[in-house]
């Protein structure tokens, strides 16, 4: 089953939270689609308001939503909750892409806006273009983010990237900003490109692949390792082993490249 | 109960009112004393240079203030609208309006008025289904986001009147901005456990330059701009007795400085930290706050620390403890789905402004057309605007609708929250021409009820 | 407009009723008798349902400066449980940490009408009563921290009682609360040295007064003022393994003194200082022989602290407790000491069903119930949030009417609850008569006259339940307890199948202590005038604050 959702380009100013658009929608008739519910700020919409939906080969195995459209940026929350089934975005998408999605697979072919991967516990989140702040980061004051699941941008990324991260692997290709992996206990982090400074503040636990990038005092040269292996994945190359961040009295690791 | 009678029945236009709160910055302090010699005039003891300026504008009879409503001359706002005097009742009636018609109305200010008029606008917000926010978002909201991350280790101003012996000032410059924070609260004043005052005392300043402040000092530490996290981690690496380089990297600070630092931190049994816009606007943000509230943390074990945010405005943490107790969340509270939810990022006034995710606004005891980023205060002109405040300001040059207020705290009475948590009531010391903001808030509150037929 | 209640199954343990089916009169607010109905009145049938007093919470922390801080700290609870605005109730959140309307009408749709506020620091006093006026559907009132203010500990330590006893007389009047609270004494007073205490016989850092003194010196204070409700006491050493033998002892501190009305001493969460052993390893539960010493004690009542499997919020005003909490478990610290007075700690907290110490804590709240013979001393309550959201009193309810549920639960729990607690053995099922007496009983307790009872002149405070009197299905009386049929609060119908139908105003109550300020004059002005950072002017809550209030008791002049 394929889900078309065409934007009909009419988004006034205020942002649209289609929170909906998720696996749920698999379950529907069109005319049920046409009637999920959306938030313009303080008015309820519907799906059919902003979008012109189809859908296609609906016997079919797959399970496929596909938005196009050039203002998809003003759609939030795009995938939140996904279980199963892929949802593509034909353009950039807008915040909380993926928020705490828990299977499936979320492409964005575009930039992203902030907030996406929030909250994730598993699945597939792919951004083409760039991420912008706190991807695959925690709520304000939770003690854990990102618990599970698995999150590539092909370009650069924002702030905080995988903040307070409990679990599950992001994959930056290109740069960070500020405080990737701030607080980080668990799981992998892994930047193709440069690292923002302050890479790794105060972990206490998982792994930080690094291309290139500063490290703070906090972390203590341990040896060399060549073509190490993390949660399962390769990298070739030399690598030296760093312990941290020690304000935390942490165990994290970062490698980085030599 | 004679006591209560007269602690309770304020007099407006009393002659000599002592014990007065003044309603400027977070300091709060709350033994002014005013002595009115004329209709509008007034001798002002104890402030400061700014709080005596506050009462003293207030008290001086100025210009009628006048509500204007705005006629649009075209299809968008411009400079040469007609701007013109309007009764009361049509400004209320069409500030309702706006509200009403609004799919996103954005309520910022409070910081500065009190806490019974922030409960009115957060009932407003709610029943308009708006998002609701207060200056917090532009000044110390990174505090509150490193505290909600991390925990705090404080206390009232008080207690460090009475235990504190270091004492150090971080990012922030009091001699200038909390004008009489030394003086009342924490360095010369003497405290049940320090008797000697100043000399019972070491400071510690750490900042950027020399300022007012550093003069005050036992110990400055110039850090480079955008640095401090830097240094707070090597501060931290230190304490636990890590070997640092001989220059802390990208601070322009050396060890020795540092040692320094610790060593007192060590031999210190009540350390006092406050810290200000040097931390919370520099690179890093909440994550400077979030470093100094975990050293903060980690020295509890082997002394007693408490931390302090600088708070600007009189009534912020008035502003964040209300809308807390109301909502769950400080500040940044969306409401338009009728129930509160919080991320900074995306509620937050500058945040919404740039993404274009507001299509009006509604300003309360403040001026962000001043002090908002251009591109952020430029959406001031895309959309209706309503302002109440007691003076007109940058911002009510872009209203549709400008209610002038009573001055809270010298015109109208209140609660306000000090930047330690303490609340002190604000009390009236002269009647006003205009009603105080909680009422108009109230009353377009009624009036979009009204409108909605009570649903 | 009267209203009748009619065809409900009554329990009124004050006035010796026991499940007698009869029809309840109310007027004006008040439960009235039949003849004074007047002509025109309402009926509702209750068809059968569980009547009860409307709940009074006697220990429960729901607003002020601690609190909020709990709330501001904690967007991750708030946002854990969001209820939206409807046309009668205000938008709120937060699971164990609720909002001000949602903490009152959830409270209300569980048929409580009345609940005490433990610890209100006195400087911030006004912060409290800013929440009060914020928390529909309840009467409220505070308790007033008193075991850790400085100029108390100097009266105490130079022997000056009649000072003392106008000095808090002062601070309970000009902070409007009701009663005296002591938390940790000499322990939080040792806090702002970043100290404690160990005992009853440590003195305190800087005063060299023992927390026994304190004790028995607000003790000694409250009878000679005749205030309504015992003190109020948080005992030391809270949370440590072995502690029970701090609890017998302060038990004993009191010794011989007696009150008509009322226990000397109330001792809260008593849970918490019911553990044997001497560490973690041997931590186990002592809650049968606590019941035991307090049925074997005349003067004294304390409410349970029990805990259940939720994440949580601690908040004390044991400084230290939160500080060594934090160093526990890593999670995040709020602390906030308040000058001259008072300190507090804020620590999120999770009992779990496979960590054995939170498993024997489970055990030790229970016991000390079902071991219990005299059920007028004891009062249910998880010291909420700190055991538990308040939300849980009715799972609590179910595990003590039944012990399959205790069964089903003991089934979940880490297995020390088998060898180091007695719970698995214990038979007893509480009655509804019995809820009824832990949960109302406590107005007897607080000296709320027209509290926790139907009799004629009560507060027509009701709650009815859906429940059968011989229910003995844990599921169903949680479900019952947690959304009660109908509230009653002062006479007007306030929820009705488990939600507000009608958003009403409670009140604040207060006492008037009338206070000889003359003679803590010069004490008053060195204070304020040296050492606390605002006036005196302005430290008094003026009555604004109060809004609907009511003085419940004024002090003879003896």
């Amino acid at each position: 089953m394929k889900i078309l959702l065409r934007s009909k380009n009419n988004v006034d100013d205020i942002n649209v939270e289609a929170d909906g658009v998720n696996h749920q929608l698999f379950g529907m008739t069109l005319a049920e689609i046409k009637k999920v519910a959306v938030h313009e700020g303080n008015q309820e919409r519907t799906l059919s308001d902003f979008f012109d939906v189809t859908i296609e080969d609906e016997k079919g195995k797959g399970r496929l939503i596909v938005l196009e459209g050039d203002d998809l940026s003003k759609f939030k929350r795009i995938g939140e909750a996904l279980a199963e089934g892929e949802v593509q975005v034909n353009g950039d998408g807008g915040m909380y892409c993926g928020y705490r999605m828990s299977g499936g697979r979320i492409v964005v072919e575009g930039n992203c806006d902030a907030f996406c991967g929030m909250d994730m516990s598993g699945g597939e989140l792919v951004i083409k273009g760039n991420a912008s702040d706190y991807l695959g980061a925690a709520y304000r004051g939770e003690s854990a983010g990102m618990k599970g699941g698995r999150i590539t941008v092909h370009g650069n990324a924002g702030v905080e990237v995988g903040s307070r991260l409990a679990g599950g692997t992001i994959v930056i290709k290109g740069d960070t900003d500020l405080f990737t992996g701030i607080h980080m206990k668990k799981g992998l982090i892994v930047i193709e490109g440069t690292a923002g400074p302050r890479v790794g503040a105060q972990m206490t636990g998982g792994t930080i692949v690094v291309s290139k990038g500063e490290l703070m005092l906090g972390f203590k040269e341990g040896g060399s390792i060549k073509d190490p292996k993390i949660e399962g994945e390769g990298f070739s190359g030399d690598f030296k082993t760093f312990t941290g961040d020690l304000v935390e009295n942490g165990k994290g690791t970062i490698l980085l490249m030599d | 109960m004679a006591e209560e009678e007269k602690l309770t029945n304020i007099k407006p236009d009393l002659t000599d009112v002592t014990d007065v709160t003044c309603p400027f910055c977070g300091n709060l302090c709350d033994d002014i004393h005013i002595k009115r010699t004329g209709d509008d005039e007034a001798e002002i003891y104890h402030a400061c240079g700014v709080g005596y300026f506050k009462f003293k504008k207030s008290i001086t009879k100025g210009a009628t203030r006048k509500n204007l409503l705005r006629k649009k001359s075209g299809d968008k706002k411009a400079p040469d609208d007609a701007f013109n005097e309007a009764k009361l009742d049509a400004c209320i009636d069409k500030a309702a309006d706006l509200l009403l018609a609004a799919k996103k109305p954005v309520l910022f200010g409070w910081a500065s008025t009190s806490v019974e008029a922030t409960r009115e606008g957060i009932a407003l917000a709610e029943e308009i289904g708006g998002v609701i926010d207060q200056t917090s978002s532009v000044c110390h909201g990174p505090s509150t986001l490193a505290v909600q991350d991390v925990g705090i280790s404080s206390c009232t101003l008080g207690t460090v009147l009475n235990h504190a012996d270091l004492i150090i000032y971080w990012g922030c410059n009091p001699s200038e901005a909390h004008m009489r924070h030394m003086s009342r609260y924490t360095v010369y004043p003497r405290g049940a456990f320090r008797e000697k005052g100043r000399q019972d005392r070491e400071v510690v300043v750490v900042d950027v330059r020399e300022t007012a402040s550093t003069s005050v000092a036992t110990q400055f530490i110039k850090v480079d701009p955008n640095a401090d996290y830097e240094l707070i981690h090597a501060l931290r690496l230190a304490m636990k007795g890590e070997e640092l380089p001989d220059e802390i990297p990208g601070t322009g600070v050396i060890k020795k400085k540092v040692m320094k630092l610790a060593q007192r931190l060590k031999r210190s049994k009540f350390c006092a930290f406050f810290f200000g816009l040097g931390l919370t606007m520099t690179r890093g943000r909440h994550r400077n706050i979030d470093a100094i509230l975990s050293l903060g943390a980690e020295l509890n074990k082997d002394t007693k620390v408490v931390i302090r945010p600088m708070r600007g405005h009189y009534n912020v943490t008035g502003a964040a403890e209300v809308f807390t107790w109301q909502t769950g969340y400080p500040f940044a509270v969306d409401l338009t789905r009728g129930y509160a939810r919080y991320n900074p990022g995306e509620t937050s006034l500058v945040d919404l402004l740039m993404r274009d995710d507001a299509d009006c606004l509604f300003i309360v005891a403040s001026d962000p057309v001043a002090h908002l980023p251009k591109e952020a205060a430029r959406r001031f002109s895309n959309m209706p605007v309503i302002v109440i405040d007691p003076h007109e300001t940058i911002t009510s040059k872009f209203a549709d609708v400008y209610l002038p207020c009573a001055v809270t705290g010298v015109e109208a009475e209140g609660t306000a929250y000090r930047m330690d948590g303490v609340p002190i009531r604000l009390k009236k010391v002269i009647n006003s021409d205009v009603p105080s903001d909680t009422d108009i808030v109230a009353k377009i509150l009624e009036r979009v009820k009204e409108k909605r037929g009570g649903k | 407009m009267g209203l009748i209640l009619k065809n409900g199954i009554v329990f009124d343990p004050k006035n010796g009723i026991r499940g007698e089916k009869m029809d309840l009169f109310i007027k004006d607010g008040k439960m009235v008798a039949e003849k004074d109905l007047g002509k025109k009145a309402e009926t509702i049938d209750l068809a059968g349902k569980v009547v009860f007093p409307g709940g009074v919470d006697i220990h429960a922390h729901i607003a002020g400066s601690k609190v909020n801080s709990g709330r501001l700290f904690r967007p991750e609870d708030s946002r854990m449980r969001t209820v939206p605005r409807t046309n009668v109730t205000r938008a709120g959140s937060g699971f164990s940490v609720p909002t001000t309307f949602l903490t009152g009408y959830t409270y209300s749709e569980m048929g409580y009408t009345t609940v005490i506020e433990p610890a209100v620091p006195p400087l911030k006093a006004r912060h409290t009563h800013e929440e009060f006026h914020d928390i529909p559907m309840l009467d409220k009132t505070g308790l007033l921290l008193l075991g850790n203010n400085h100029q108390v500990i100097e009266y105490l330590k130079a022997g000056d009682i009649d000072r003392c006893k106008e000095w808090v007389a002062w601070m309970l009047l000009a902070t409007k609360c009701y009663g005296i609270k002591c938390v940790n004494p000499g322990g939080t007073a040792s806090w702002a040295w970043g100290k404690n205490v160990d005992g009853l016989d440590d003195p305190c850092t800087h005063f060299e007064v023992t927390p026994r003194e304190i004790i028995r010196g607000l003790v000694d204070i409250n009878e000679s003022l005749g205030l309504p409700h015992a003190v109020h006491l948080h005992c030391n050493n809270l949370g440590t393994p072995g502690n029970y033998t701090t609890a017998l002892e302060t038990i004993d501190s009191v010794k011989g003194l007696t009150n008509k009305e009322r226990s000397v001493l109330h001792i809260t969460h008593l849970q918490f200082n019911g553990y044997g052993g001497d560490s973690w390893r041997t931590f186990e539960s002592r809650g049968v022989e606590l019941a035991e010493k307090i049925d074997k004690t005349p003067n004294i009542t304390v409410d349970t602290g029990n805990v259940c499997f939720e994440p949580t919020t601690t908040m004390t005003a044991d400084g230290p407790f939160e500080f060594h909490l934090h160093q526990l478990g890593k999670q995040k610290w709020i602390n906030f000491d308040v000058e001259l007075e008072a300190g507090t700690g804020v620590v999120p907290y999770e009992y779990r069903k496979d960590v054995s110490v939170n498993a024997i804590q489970w055990a030790v709240g229970l016991e000390m119930v079902l071991a219990l013979k005299d059920l007028a001393k004891i009062h249910l309550s998880t010291d909420h949030p700190n055991g538990g959201p308040f939300t849980c009193y009715a799972e609590m309810i179910a595990w003590l009417m039944s012990k399959k549920a205790r069964a089903e639960t003991i089934a979940t729990l880490h297995d020390a609850v088998k060898s180091k607690a007695a719970i698995s053995d214990m038979d007893r099922e509480l009655d509804l008569f019995d809820i009824c007496l832990i949960t109302r009983g406590t107005a007897q307790t607080l000296g709320l006259a027209n509290k926790g009872h139907l009799g004629i002149g009560a507060d027509a405070d009701v709650a009815v339940y859906d429940i059968g009197v011989e229910e003995k299905d844990g599921a169903t009386i949680e479900r019952a307890f947690r959304h009660c049929a109908y509230t009653i609060k002062g006479g007007q119908l306030a929820v009705k199948d488990g939600k507000v139908v009608n958003a009403v105003t409670g009140r604040t109550l207060w006492i008037d202590t009338k206070p000889r300020t003359d003679v803590i004059e010069k004490d008053l002005r060195k204070r304020f005038e040296g050492y606390y950072s605002v006036s005196l002017d302005n430290y008094p809550v003026q009555m604004d604050y109060l809004g609907e209030s009511e003085m419940v008791m004024e002090r003879c002049k003896k």
